[in-house]
């Protein structure tokens, strides 16, 4: 296994550049010495002892001792441990002292941070998760996305196949794609999933209308927000490496070579074709010659055709490498706060030759100013993030594909060395010689913001936020031959033609701009808190891009577009613009932080609709009671410390619809060949209606919020229900073949119904020197649409196939009932009409209405969503002295997966992997597959349509997480002052999985996006890292 | 002071950003034109013209892949062994399942385009600058309606007539028509525009001559007689057109360039360079793979092709290719001759090939022992194209055949799966404009001039002796039928014209229709004999009067008021 060389040329800059920042020695000192301990008297290990405004610091060791040198005047100690109130102390020229922390159980004064400002945890009441990304910083994750699977309250993500770079689908409580925010600012998926996991100081989940409904038209799926680091404290630098080793969850077993012989041979004997390997006994039953048998085993059987091929061992590394490298540089010097961070990640791909490689790039810096004579404060921010991204030009999915139909049974190499098998071949897919596919994706972010405190007013704060956003990507596709591949021989040893080359590029940009001007009223008047704030809020945004290629090329020596003949030269671009705008106001009022309501709404502007139709107004209103602070709740104390009750309504409007769908236009369409040359086409765009306008949806959350025994136990449950209506659509049940068009979007009658329930829980503790939680958390949902615009009446009529009215289901399919074992059977039984040559060893399937025929009537609703309703997790952590531990089970309620034509393996070339030898024979009536047959869509195609019989339960629980981490600076390294800590820790990702389809080789999360079928495609990954984070 | 200043700064940028008007939401589409610009200029209509041409082509005679007409259609029929379950073939298929070989019945969105041409070139809207352009627009707008709407008729019978371009707050729930006057609006439609076409043009669009040449076929279709002999008279004249028999038969299919030039293409479809992989066109489904080195028999290949070989020519089309028995110079079946009945029992594969045949037969078929691609093929069970005689190659022939017509044998043009490819799809052509003129003189008794227009492509073509213009109506027919089989094989005629003969006869059955078809399988000594399986042949079922026509989709029952039953028998 060859791991590539780590690059430190990233590093050995920031070093350069950091190394004018380092601190200066410190004059006239004295020592102060202590020890630290927790109430109950118990010695606390590991406390940050931090000498106020400097960055000096201390840790105190296993007996809670500590000794730190001080400046003679004015010094000031910061005591502070994870879970324990800090403290505050000054020296006053003393010599030793001594503190007790105490256990900080107000976890509910926790800033939480939501849309256009803040809150805390105990006056929230809309529905709103927050995770501490702090802690996640160091895990093998390839994106940020998959920090929150398990984690986060109420979100449900799938993974989509294992080919990097691809992101998980996420959902909040069942909802499609939702909004990201990034500082405030709407991004995309892809560039949230960009951001370096170091710079993220927490995500923040708005899950109800009442928190959501402030980003307006895009937030009806729920908003993730999330808020990088500023800095503070003294000057802290951290350093962060790591390298993860992946490798499939699922590794491919090939049959042996006798076995796919044998398989082959009993496939076609059955079907009446001839034995190539095996001879048939007196009996008619088969058998092996023991000297064919044995040469086939050693792959030294007489025939060029078959032989032994390891294809393990030929396509894939054992693991595949990666590394992360991390350096952060934060603090605050007198008014300025400032957080500057760059990171270098670099991942391989499991396929040989390195084709595979994706560097991604990641630098950020944020100052925060604060005038504070005028009550100004500013924060500029810039953030760059790149990926350069290199692969086959054979997708990565494809090589996985192909090497998923292989089977070892295959001679490969011909006598000379020189590897045959053409295009389908993996080998040759790997091959560098083929050509490659590269892009390069990078945002930039530039980010202005001005608070300032209206003087006079006090309470008052004005804000200004600007920010730029540019997106560039630029593609490269080149490929060295037609096929993107080696070259491949013949078996006469001569180079098979692979076609010209040809190269492939495009470039595109996207600039996005917002612009946020905000007010906001607090005022505090006895137990009164009023806080009122208004924002405007506009955005515009710029796509463009350019495309060109050439073919035919004479030769593959220059990779460029000029190399190549200028006659086939295309090119292709196109630009487009959208707009929105936005008028927010929220009012919190609450009594005591006791009882608390909240109103808001969003006057929202959207360039989807026309003119008249633009603009729709949508309210929110959220109540809140905490009972634990009421006084006749106090007896409870030590048991019920804290109870919370909220309520909130929201409604908030939809723009989900095409650009343009109220102008009459037409577009460009396919070019036709005319007289000796492609000639341009325009096409009639849609029928538009000048009603479009926004369509909504009511959001009402229930929730109850508690802490018990001293807040050891925390929980929170809610209950969801989201009803849309007016969904824009072009309505399938009214009649209209020959308007030749569909109908003209408008706002439909449908309604779509969603609603569930939500809860998390979690125990603290700490034990004598041990700290330990056990936090579990699960979201579940049901959806069914009241009435859809695309069901036409023909199936509302029928009570079996409808899909109104009906809870979550996977899709309509056959009934399967089993194969045929004989024949008598199969002329008992109705069939598919295309279906006349059905033999034992088909599929059978139930004649659900009874008509005597199998068809499209007889395919009914079956399953449950791929898509999980049900899905929880299990944290677990403990630490100890420095050493801490920390797990994550997760996993899904019933689901179901449907098996890709790949994986129904009974045709041609599909005898290979283990289980590939199950198929039915007479002496097999209960195969895992229907008999074998030349091809698929054999009889009609009765074996390879949707049915049951490929629906499989996808239903899993995987050890997600497992991390060991010790900080040496708590034991080994404490005399080390310059060293604030010393982190060194291995994890462990996807390591166990327990699911219902190992049987066919796949992981219960394979697939590709979109696909309602479960497919082998690039591999799900389980991968280990060891890493060590330091910070001076 | 400061702070004041600060405060004016803040309101000031306020006070002019919160000014913004909401028009700045005001954005327009970059990418795509205003329709109200579209229909005043002759540049742009003729870019939505050819639109039409575009869609309504490649959604009905020349689908993608081996779903093209000329081939789909003729694997209906005795032209082809399937080795594939053949869903229409099998008559496996129901007013709920309508298999996509079919073709869409949904071709009202092509219907619209026309429409749309043709009424808003009638309107004010239209350009005014250039009268004849304008009505040649209109016309050729008509054409490519009555293509989509003929394409429609001989499939499923009467259908909706949309003469015009609908408002979706109309009422869209149309009848469906007689099939008499959907033909008639066919042929209204074509002899509106044919006065308003030009003789010449690039042969992608239409000209007087192509649009009278599908006026001719649908005649046919619809038994109009006396439309169609006006047809063939104003075509055939020579009046509307520099057309002509052309005897180079094979290269009106066999060669990329060729159709532009040659006197007897008068309207095609064109896959031009740089646009299409081979997949998506007919070369890669019927041509048959010579892989270097993979024979495990028979003579090494020395030209590498790489396609699929998905249909197969059968033994019956085999037959249907006459012989000019050396004895008597009359033509015959293969198996009437004296050199054949002389050889009795002893009678091998070579005799079957060896006799001076039809021209177009080696023109159309490769068989045993000739050259394709510049191998030499050998279909015999030690053959390097005997179906399993080639590794890990299931695509051979399975019939002991491989079509010829409609694939280029140029080595630089080879159809290679997802390469660039160039085809060119002959749609209309004289050859077939004669024969649906003879066979609409025959049925109106004019059987003298019937056998005249039938010999245009017999002599031409065939290179066979002209029939005699005296023969008897019975006979007339006999070697009209086989005529027209060969001459029109793979064009995706046989299948419309033997149910055409079976309503025109009153048949009760099309027993061509109903049986199995084979393939031939020659031992290494010549000897053969004509089999139906190789484990891969299929069952052929036509039941009539019902497959007269397909059914038209169960939905249009249900959910169209106005049309409660489908087509008889469905």
């Amino acid at each position: 296994m060859q791991v590539t060389l780590f690059k430190f040329k990233m590093l050995s800059l920031w070093i350069c550049m950091l190394s004018g920042f380092l601190p200066p020695g410190l004059v006239a000192q004295h020592t102060v010495t202590g020890k630290v301990s927790d109430e109950s008297g118990e010695a606390l290990p590991g406390v940050n002892i931090i000498l106020k405004g400097s960055t000096s610091g201390q840790v105190t060791e296993i007996n809670g001792a500590y000794s730190i040198n001080v400046p003679e005047t004015d010094a000031v100690l910061v005591f502070s441990f994870v879970g324990y109130i800090s403290q505050e102390i000054a020296v006053n020229g003393r010599q030793v002292i001594d503190v007790t922390l105490s256990e900080d159980l107000q976890t509910l004064s926790e800033v939480i941070v939501v849309g256009y400002g803040e809150s805390s945890r105990k006056k929230i009441v809309s529905s709103v998760t927050q995770v501490d990304a702090k802690e996640l910083a160091t895990y093998p994750f390839t994106n940020t996305i998959e920090m929150l699977t398990g984690r986060a309250k109420g979100v449900i993500t799938m993974v989509q196949g294992g080919v990097p770079g691809t992101l998980p689908t996420i959902s909040i409580r069942g909802g499609g794609e939702p909004l990201y925010i990034i500082d405030g600012v709407p991004a995309t998926k892809q560039e949230f999933a960009g951001l370096a996991p170091t710079d993220i100081e927490s995500y923040t989940i708005l899950k109800d209308a009442a928190a959501a409904a402030v980003y307006g038209a895009r937030a009806g799926n729920g908003v993730v927000l999330v808020t990088t680091k500023r800095g503070s404290g003294g000057i802290r630098l951290t350093y962060n490496s790591s390298v993860t080793f992946a490798t499939p969850t699922t590794p491919i077993r090939y049959l042996q070579p006798e076995e796919v012989a044998e398989a082959l041979d009993r496939a076609s004997y059955y079907n009446g074709g001839r034995v190539t390997f095996m001879d048939v006994d007196e009996n008619g039953g088969l058998r092996w010659d023991p000297a064919r048998l044995d040469s086939i085993k050693k792959g030294i059987w007489n025939n060029p055709w078959y032989g032994k091929t390891d294809w393990n061992e030929l396509i894939l590394e054992d693991y595949a490498p990666s590394q992360v490298h991390d350096l952060a540089i934060s603090g605050s010097s007198g008014d300025t706060r400032y957080h500057l961070s760059g990171r270098f990640a670099e991942q391989n791909g499991i396929v040989k030759n390195d084709v595979y490689n994706s560097k991604r790039y990641n630098a950020r810096l944020s100052v925060t100013q604060d005038f504070k004579e005028i009550g100004l404060s500013a924060r500029a921010s810039a953030s760059w993030n790149q990926q350069d991204l290199r692969e086959p030009p054979q997708s990565v999915w494809g090589i996985m594909t192909g090497l998923y139909r292989q089977n070892s049974f295959a001679h490969l190499f011909l006598p000379s060395g020189n590897p045959r098998g053409g295009p389908e071949n993996p080998y040759l897919m790997i091959d560098p010689a083929g050509g490659y596919r590269i892009s390069n994706n990078s945002y930039m972010n530039l980010m202005l913001n001005m608070d300032w405190s209206v003087p006079k007013v006090k309470g008052l704060t004005a804000s200004v936020m600007s920010n730029y956003r540019v997106y560039r990507g630029d593609r490269k596709n080149w490929f060295a031959n037609a096929m993107g591949t080696g070259q491949s021989y013949n078996v006469l040893d001569q180079k098979e033609d692979m076609g010209p080359p040809h190269l492939n590029q495009l470039s595109e940009y996207n600039k996005d701009y917002t612009l946020q001007l905000r007010a906001n009223y607090n005022k505090e008047i006895n137990r009164h808190t009023i806080d009122a704030t208004f924002v405007y809020e506009e955005l515009a945004n710029t796509y463009a891009y350019l495309g060109a290629g050439r073919t035919e090329y004479q030769t593959a020596v220059i990779e460029q577009l000029n190399a190549g003949p200028s006659s086939t030269a295309t090119n292709s671009g196109s630009q487009s613009e959208n707009a929105r705008r936005g008028f927010i106001g929220r009012l919190n009022y609450d009594y005591d932080a006791r009882y608390m309501i909240e109103a808001s709404f969003r006057y929202d502007g959207s360039d989807k609709f026309p003119k008249d139709k633009r603009w729709g107004l949508f309210p929110s209103v959220s109540l809140g009671w905490n009972i634990g602070d009421e006084s006749f709740m106090d007896g409870a104390s030590g048991i019920l410390d804290d109870m919370k009750l909220r309520a909130s309504w929201g409604n908030v409007g939809l723009d989900n619809v095409g650009n343009f769908q109220y102008l009459a236009v037409f577009n460009n369409s396919n070019d036709f060949f005319e007289d000796g040359a492609w000639r341009p086409t325009l096409v009639e765009g849609n029928l538009v209606s000048p009603d479009l306008t926004w369509y909504t949806r009511n959001t009402i959350n229930l929730g109850l919020e508690f802490g018990l025994l001293k807040n050891r136990l925390s929980g929170e449950i809610d209950y969801f229900y989201y009803r849309t209506t007016g969904y824009l659509a072009s309505p399938q049940n009214v009649y209209s073949t020959p308007l030749g068009k569909s109908l003209p979007q408008i706002k439909t009658n449908s309604a779509h119904r969603r609603g569930g329930w939500e809860f998390s829980l979690s125990w603290q503790e700490r034990k004598g020197a041990v700290d330990y939680r056990i936090g579990a958390n699960a979201v579940h949902y049901e959806e069914l649409w009241e009435r859809r615009y695309d069901e036409p009446e023909a199936s509302l009529k029928n009570p079996l196939t409808r899909l109104t009215h009906e809870k979550s289901f996977y899709d309509r399919m056959y009934v399967a009932d089993g194969y045929y074992q004989t024949m008598e059977e199969v002329l008992d039984h109705p069939r598919m009409q295309a279906a006349t040559t059905l033999r034992p060893g088909d599929l059978r399937y139930e004649d659900i209405n009874g008509d005597g025929v199998i068809d499209g009537n007889d395919m009914i609703r079956q399953g449950r969503p791929k898509f999980p309703h049900l899905m929880y997790g299990l944290d677990l952590g403990a630490t100890w002295k420095g050493l801490s531990l920390d797990v994550l089970l997760q996993g899904t309620g019933k689901r179901h997966i449907l098996l890709e034509s790949f994986v129904r393996r009974y045709a041609t070339n599909q005898i290979g992997m283990v289980g590939s030898e199950d198929f039915w024979r007479f002496d097999n009536p209960d195969a895992l597959y229907p008999r074998y047959t030349e091809t698929v869509d054999i009889n009609g195609g009765n074996n390879q349509v949707n049915s049951t019989h490929w629906l499989k339960e996808g239903s899993y629980l995987r050890v997600r997480n497992i991390r060991l981490s010790y900080d040496l600076k708590q034991t080994v390294l404490s005399k080390w002052n310059f060293l604030r800590s010393l982190q060194v820790y291995a994890s462990a990702l996807n390591l166990f999985t327990f699911s219902h389809v190992g049987r066919y080789q796949i992981d219960p999360e394979d697939g590709r996006d979109g696909d309602a079928a479960s497919s082998m495609g690039y591999p799900i990954q389980r991968a280990y890292n060891v890493g060590i984070t330091c910070s001076f | 002071m400061k702070t004041l200043k600060i405060s004016l700064c803040m309101a000031v940028a306020l006070g002019l950003l919160a000014g913004c008007d909401k028009s700045d939401l005001d954005k327009v589409p970059l990418d795509s034109m205003n329709e109200e610009i579209i229909w005043s200029d002759e540049g742009l209509v003729e870019s939505v013209l050819r639109n039409l041409y575009w869609a309504g082509l490649t959604k009905t005679y020349c689908r993608s892949g081996g779903s093209a007409d000329c081939l789909e259609v003729d694997t209906w029929t005795d032209n082809v062994l399937n080795t594939n379950d053949n869903a229409v073939a099998l008559e496996a298929f129901s007013p709920s399942n309508l298999p996509a070989r079919i073709g869409s019945y949904f071709q009202y969105d092509v219907i619209r385009r026309a429409s749309l041409i043709i009424d808003e070139l009638n309107s004010d809207r239209a350009f005014q600058n250039n009268e004849p352009l304008r009505k040649q627009f209109i016309a050729e707008a008509r054409c490519m309606r009555a293509l989509v709407y003929g394409w429609m008729a001989r499939r499923w019978g009467g259908l909706m007539i949309v003469d015009r371009k609908l408002a979706p707050n109309e009422d869209l729930a149309f009848p469906r028509s007689s099939e008499a006057d959907t033909y008639a609006f066919i042929i209204d439609d074509l002899k509106k525009a044919i006065p308003d076409l030009p003789s010449s043009a690039p042969k992608e669009r239409f000209t007087k001559g192509a649009a009278l040449a599908l006026l001719l076929r649908h005649a046919v279709d619809a038994r109009n007689w006396d439309e169609a002999i006006a047809a063939g008279e104003a075509l055939l004249n020579g009046k509307e057109g520099d057309w002509a028999i052309d005897p180079n038969y094979n290269q009106m299919f066999g060669n990329y360039d060729y159709p532009l030039t040659s006197p007897e293409v008068m309207f095609v479809m064109t896959y031009g360079p740089n646009k299409t992989v081979a997949d998506n066109l007919l070369a890669m489904y019927i041509g048959c793979p010579t892989p270097i080195g993979r024979n495990i028999k028979g003579p090494a290949f020395t030209q590498a092709t790489d396609a699929w070989c998905s249909a197969h020519p059968s033994q019956e089309i085999v037959n249907a290719y006459l012989v000019i028995d050396p004895v008597d110079g009359k033509p015959k079946k293969y198996n009437e001759t004296h050199r054949w009945m002389a050889a009795g029992k002893d009678t091998t594969s070579y005799l079957m090939y060896d006799q001076p045949r039809d021209a177009r037969f080696a023109q159309t078929i490769v068989h045993d022992s000739a050259y394709y691609f510049g191998n030499f093929i050998v279909t015999n069970q030690e053959g390097n194209v005997y179906w399993d005689n080639v590794q890990n190659h299931p695509y051979m022939t399975k019939s002991g055949y491989i079509w010829r017509k409609w694939v280029e044998e140029n080595p630089n043009r080879r159809p290679i799966y997802q390469q660039n490819f160039q085809y060119r799809y002959v749609l209309l052509r004289l050859g077939e404009a004669y024969l649906n003129y003879a066979e609409a003189l025959a049925n109106k008794g004019r059987i003298a001039e019937a056998v005249q227009a039938m010999n245009a492509t017999r002599v031409h073509h065939g290179a066979l002796p002209p029939l005699e213009t005296g023969v008897s109506a019975d006979e007339f027919w006999k070697w009209y039928k086989l005529e027209r089989r060969v001459e029109l094989v793979l064009e995706g005629d046989r299948y419309f014209s033997l149910i055409r003969w079976a309503r025109v006869e009153g048949a009760t059955n099309v027993p061509e229709l109903n049986k199995r078809t084979h393939a031939i399988d020659i031992q290494a000594d010549g000897t053969y004999e004509f089999v139906d399986t190789h484990g891969f042949g299929t069952n052929y079922i036509f039941s009539w009067p019902r497959r007269m026509y397909f059914p038209i989709p169960e939905s249009e029952v249900i959910n169209n008021p106005n049309i409660q039953t489908n087509n008889p028998g469905w």
